[in-house]
């Protein structure tokens, strides 16, 4: 059995509060039995776990990117690189002629347009185009480029609830008698009055919901999961494995696009490339050599070319940029 | 929902680089906030979380004696941070005021110098979501009087003084979250 006294002195010490002479006594309780070591052991275990619940000045750790520095490293060493970034390239083509083939209802260029009732049940966006929409229930949604949203019939009336292929950002006007609905390939998530990211393009692996604002709830059909989201975190779900997870976000970072500002902070060339190809609708292809080069740049997207954007990274001396019609290289 | 990725342990064993990617994606974060907890830095958690991937990779055929990949990532990391914190006061040791943290690496060498360290019959899949959400089930009081401890540092004496209760409660509040999260670190796998 563990006495108080000896219980006391491992929160005094695990609080940072501990004398020499209690840090003395403490090492040399330890020494004394197994028991003691194993005690304090768990103690400082679960303290330092518990510190990420509480602690709000937790950095934020960004697995992609710490992902996408070691994949490079791994890949090239095995000589197979390029196989993975072509695969996705033409998933991404894929998905483009997807979309221009699939009939719309209506469609938008960039524009900002008010949808007054409930008639339009159908909205969508194509490459480098993203739009802003109040639906009948005064619900904001910002939808990216190569998505689609659509409202299921009496919208507004008898039920608030949307499917969404693609991107988009939505600001959820209260409503606490008809929950707002967002349905994905996926995911179903349920909202009374909140601000979140949703994202479920049909050729990312992941599929993922920001919440910068309110609670969400999300529930998962196929494998019965659910989970809450808070302000700050990130719902992760694995399409492959079906493993649904929380991280948590930089608010700053989430949702850049509906504010039509383009902004890289430290970001790989691969990962630009990538963004660009999907914001322009262009083919940016990058060389292994330059893929992990980190670059800083924040452009407004209305007033910016992509060839603005890529002479200004090849500006900086460190990659060479050739253009052949919408072909871009980076080398 | 928690859920083991012990199932990855055979695919990253036999080289699988996708099964190795799906283990980095669920765990990077989780295991850097771990070790900034322990670091206090966050270029060195990343740093060491990276590096202890970069071994599971390495020493992968050997990877299929583990059991539980969770209690070994954190358990790997965790040594990789004392080894941190052990290197970092021996770089000070000039420095007279440091005898302080000298006495804190021993405490730990001393606690964690065993190899059966205890990891292996805990449950660490989603550990920090889960401990987060045993907090936020707390009595008000209960909670109030660990988040202070915790996140703002403030000692007994003070937190039984801003809460206007004695410090024999604030003891018993403490010492009575650290056993709730003690029972969910233990929950069944």
């Amino acid at each position: 059995m563990i006495d108080n006294v000896n219980e006391l002195l491992v929160q005094t010490f695990l609080s940072g509060h501990a004398t020499s002479a209690e840090k003395q006594a403490l090492r040399e309780w330890l020494a004394l039995s197994e028991e003691n070591r194993a005690y304090f052991r768990e103690q400082w275990t679960v303290w330092h776990l518990s510190g990420v619940a509480v602690q709000s000045d937790q950095p934020v750790f960004d697995t992609d990117h710490a992902w996408l520095e070691r994949h490079q490293g791994m890949e090239v060493s095995e000589g197979r690189g390029w196989h993975i970034m072509w695969h996705k390239v033409a998933w991404r083509i894929a998905a483009v002629l997807l979309f221009l083939i699939v009939p719309a209802s209506a469609f938008l260029l960039g524009r900002k347009v008010g949808v007054p009732d409930s008639s339009v049940h159908s909205i969508e966006t194509y490459s480098g185009t993203h739009s802003k929409i109040v639906l009948s229930d005064n619900t904001v949604v910002w939808l990216n480029s190569n998505s689609r949203l659509e409202c299921k019939p009496n919208f507004g009336k008898n039920n608030r609830t949307v499917h969404i292929y693609g991107e988009g950002y939505f600001e959820v006007a209260r409503n606490e008698h008809l929950p707002f609905i967002v349905e994905t390939s996926q995911v179903s998530l349920r909202v009374l009055g909140t601000k979140f990211n949703i994202r479920d393009y049909d050729y990312d692996d992941f599929e993922r919901v920001d919440l910068t604002q309110g609670e969400v709830s999300l529930y998962n059909a196929s494998y019965e999961q659910e989970m809450t989201l808070r302000p700050n975190e990130r719902m992760i779900y694995d399409k492959k494995t079906g493993i649904m997870r929380k991280e948590r976000f930089n608010v700053t970072e989430a949702n850049l696009w509906v504010s039509e500002q383009i902004f890289f902070n430290e970001k790989p060339l691969s990962m630009i490339a990538s963004d660009l190809n999907r914001i322009f609708d262009v083919k940016i292809t990058v060389a292994p050599a330059v893929a992990n080069k980190k670059f800083y740049g924040l452009y407004n997207m209305e007033n910016t070319t992509v060839d603005e954007i890529l002479n200004s990274i090849a500006a900086t001396g460190q990659v060479r940029l050739a253009k052949r019609g919408n072909e871009y290289k980076l080398y | 929902m928690k859920r083991t990725l012990d199932y990855l342990i055979k695919p990253i064993a036999n080289g699988d680089i996708a099964s190795f990617e799906t283990l980095y994606r669920y765990r990077y974060a989780d295991l850097c906030g771990w070790a900034w907890q322990i670091v206090g830095s966050k270029e060195k958690a990343e740093e060491v979380v990276d590096d202890v991937f970069t071994q599971v990779w390495k020493n992968r055929s050997t990877l299929s004696t583990i059991l539980h990949i969770d209690s070994y990532l954190y358990a790997a990391v965790r040594n990789s941070c004392l080894n941190e914190l052990k290197s970092k006061s021996r770089r000070q040791e000039n420095n007279t005021l440091s005898v302080d943290a000298d006495i804190d690496v021993e405490i730990l060498a001393e606690a964690f110098h065993d190899e059966n360290d205890g990891y292996e019959q805990y449950a660490f899949q989603e550990v920090q979501t889960r401990l987060a959400e045993a907090i936020d089930s707390f009595p008000e009081k209960m909670r109030n009087v660990f988040v202070q401890s915790r996140r703002e540092g403030l000692t007994m004496d003070e937190i039984a003084v801003r809460n206007d209760i004695s410090a024999n409660t604030v003891r018993y509040h403490l010492k009575e979250a650290l056993s709730r999260l003690r029972q969910v670190l233990r929950s069944d796998k």
